[in-house]
């Protein structure tokens, strides 16, 4: 096991370094770089700008240097510590990126809690009285959840909103509570607001994750193992509970692992949508306009935490069934 | 092994006058009907056996004949929707209380579930993959002492070490620990026997158990299910196809075919008087080492009938080299033979079945 991890972590080294070249040099693809955006955005309001300046500007931010120099400052400084600078906030990309990870974390758990709370239960109960009339609309309603594309649920349900209370849900503050310091109030107020954010993100990954449930519960049930357990004497939904309910719980637990990502992608179209304090909408709009090293910042966090997350999905894997854990020792 | 009884509520007096106080389990006609896309089939038809205490009955039979339906029915295993609930009694005699019928119980109602493992074991035909994966087999053994018996996890432990050591697995102390996957085929029927003699069952179904093992492993098997018969004096229902392993252990025999037995008799008598048709067929289409070496294996003619279309009469008689006009008739009632046995084949029966009476 432990040398299955140090492989592993050596070859994820090689992984990220890999990632990091192609995401730097796609970042750099588009014709031009920051200060041409920025230029002409500043030409199409009239304002001239010299020449010289722009020069010096670029030699400022070492945007005139040849790529293959600028992707190792960029590593070397990365490695540092230094995400470099973002231009359009003026800031350090990193105080950028984690002044909105903690909501985006926050909103990114309550919503997996939110998501296996109401699937898991659902999907066993799907399983055991398949073609019932529950597990019907379960299979309805698992379809049409994974059919809407989120960002659409969180338009309609904003406009149900509106119309019905006459208030926009968006953000994840009232406006007084925005800026202001934490206290109880303010994570009440939170509250309040998250359950609309996490039902739009939820709806699609509970509906996949009852499917999932179901088929896999279902897959079990009919096992021979199941029989030796009715066997053994121990009642109904024990034995549910403990044997094929605990074998098919094996690939939901399992890519937890990937769901780490999406701490930093952050459902980015749906918090544009609903305007919400996460990562996702500034990581669209560095990419938009072009801001390098806070575009990099952002494919990188995400690019570590996809392989991370694999990893742990991996490692979990190995400690919930006992099969693989052996089998990557031999 | 101190596994503590529960008393059991009282049933039916249906078929229990009927017992003799020999006898620890009773099936009266049975009936088991499946309900398929092409129509309803008729597993177990009827199925009428009696097992006496310390007796090993033989059920024996080709696929599909209901014999392991009838097996599963005894504690109740199928999955049951209405339809397919088994029809019928079968009773069961514990060491103390009254009888019951299990089939008048709720399946996994309190009653059932002690009678379950407790009263009646059963051993699977699939060793691989009777065993859930991703719990060590120690566990899974402790399981069943823990629901039944009033002990701590550390007694429970002790008592599944014991066990197997008894069925012969060596180095327990190392082997409890292990999961499923990292023992062979006869060690995971071990364990699996190991199970089912936890808390000292009095009815021990053992469902094909050698058939998916090599035939070294088979060996071994059955010596130890003979080591534990007289040693712990249970009765066992051993349902197989294979006469070689009724041949070995059994004391009494049953013949299935097409859901319902056709001849009954203690294992001396069968083998050397087959009554039935059916039966004689049977011993003509396997080798004997007695037999004329130039004597050739016989096949019973044609194939087991579709269920969804059992024949009129007697299920056998499109088979059987005996068929007469009465056979496509009616069904024959089972006949008691002069050694205690029966057979359910016109050739024995002098009842005129047009009678008047």
């Amino acid at each position: 096991m432990r040398e299955y991890l140090i492989r592993r972590l050596l070859f994820l080294i090689v992984v990220l370094l890999g990632i990091s070249i192609i995401s730097f040099v796609v970042i750099n693809l588009p014709p031009g770089d920051f200060l041409t955006t920025y230029i002409t955005n500043l030409e199409a309001r009239g304002i001239q700008v010299d020449a010289e300046i722009a020069r010096a500007l670029r030699t400022r931010y070492g945007l005139d240097q040849p790529l293959v120099r600028r992707y190792f400052t960029w590593m070397g400084n990365l490695l540092r510590g230094d995400f470099g600078e973002s231009f359009v906030y003026n800031r350090p990309a990193r105080d950028v990126l984690f002044a909105r990870i903690p909501m985006t974390a926050l909103l990114a758990l309550i919503t997996l809690i939110f998501e296996l709370a109401v699937a898991i239960p659902i999907g066993v109960y799907s399983a055991v009285k398949q073609y019932s009339i529950g597990d019907y609309i379960a299979t309805v309603f698992g379809f049409i959840g994974l059919a809407i594309p989120n960002f659409l649920l969180a338009l309609v349900l904003m406009f149900f909103f509106f119309h019905t209370f006459g208030v926009l849900p968006g953000g994840l503050f009232s406006p007084e509570y925005r800026d202001a310091a934490w206290s109880f109030a303010r994570v009440m107020n939170m509250f309040r607001h998250l359950w609309v954010p996490v039902i739009v993100i939820g709806t699609a990954g509970t509906a996949g994750t009852i499917r999932v449930m179901r088929a896999m519960l279902l897959d079990e049930l009919g096992k021979d193992y199941v029989k030796t357990a009715i066997s053994k004497g121990v009642p109904k939904w024990k034995v549910i509970f403990r044997h094929p309910f605990r074998v098919s719980l094996n690939p939901i637990i399992s890519t937890i692992g990937w769901l780490l990502p999406a701490i930093i992608s952050g459902e980015a179209i749906v918090s544009v949508v609903l305007n919400l304090p996460t990562t996702g909408p500034v990581m669209l709009e560095a990419l938009r306009s072009q801001d390098m090293y806070l575009a990099g910042s952002f494919v990188m966090m995400l690019s570590v935490l996809t392989v991370i997350g694999t990893l742990v999905s991996d490692i979990l894997l190995a400690v919930i069934d006992p099969r693989i854990r052996y089998e990557s020792k031999a | 092994m101190a596994c503590e009884m529960l008393p059991i509520p009282t049933a039916s007096e249906y078929t229990m006058n009927s017992m003799n106080s020999d006898e620890i389990l009773k099936i009266e006609a049975l009936h088991v009907t499946f309900s398929t896309e092409r129509g309803p089939v008729r597993a177990v038809n009827g199925v009428s056996l009696s097992l006496k205490r310390g007796e090993v009955l033989g059920v024996v039979g080709e696929s599909g004949c209901g014999k392991t339906v009838t097996g599963r029915s005894i504690i109740r295993l199928l999955s049951e929707p209405q339809a397919q609930t088994p029809q019928g009694s079968i009773v069961y005699r514990p060491r103390i209380g009254e009888p019951v019928d299990v089939l008048k119980l709720e399946q996994f109602g309190k009653e059932m579930c002690h009678l379950r493992g407790k009263e009646i074991a059963m051993i699977f035909q699939e060793p691989m993959t009777s065993l859930t994966p991703v719990y060590t087999v120690g566990k899974q053994i402790m399981e069943k002492i823990l629901t039944h018996a009033d002990v701590d996890k550390a007694e429970a432990r002790a008592q599944a070490l014991e066990l197997l050591k008894r069925v012969g697995i060596s180095a327990p102390e190392q082997r409890i620990d292990e999961y499923p996957h990292q023992m062979s085929g006869g060690m995971r029927q071990r364990v699996m026997i190991a199970i089912a003699l936890a808390c000292d069952p009095q009815v021990l179904i053992a469902d094909e158990p050698t058939t998916a093992l090599d035939v070294t492993v088979q060996a071994q098997i059955l010596a130890l299910m003979r080591d534990l018969k007289s040693n712990m004096n249970s009765s066992i229902l051993l349902i197989t196809h294979d006469l070689g392993v009724i041949g070995e252990m059994a004391d009494s025999v049953a013949v299935m075919y097409m859901g319902r037995v056709v001849e009954y008799a203690d294992s001396v008598t069968l083998f050397t008087k087959p009554r039935h048709p059916y039966t004689r067929g049977l011993f003509r289409s396997i080798p004997l080492l007695t037999k004329n070496e130039t004597s050739r294996l016989e096949p019973i003619a044609g194939t087991v009938p579709e269920p969804y279309a059992v024949p009129s009469g007697c299920p056998f008689r499109t088979r059987c080299p005996h068929a007469m006009p009465v056979c496509e008739k009616h069904d024959p009632p089972p006949v008691v033979t002069r050694d205690g046995g029966t057979v359910r084949c016109w050739l024995y029966n002098d009842t005129d079945p047009e009678g008047s009476t």
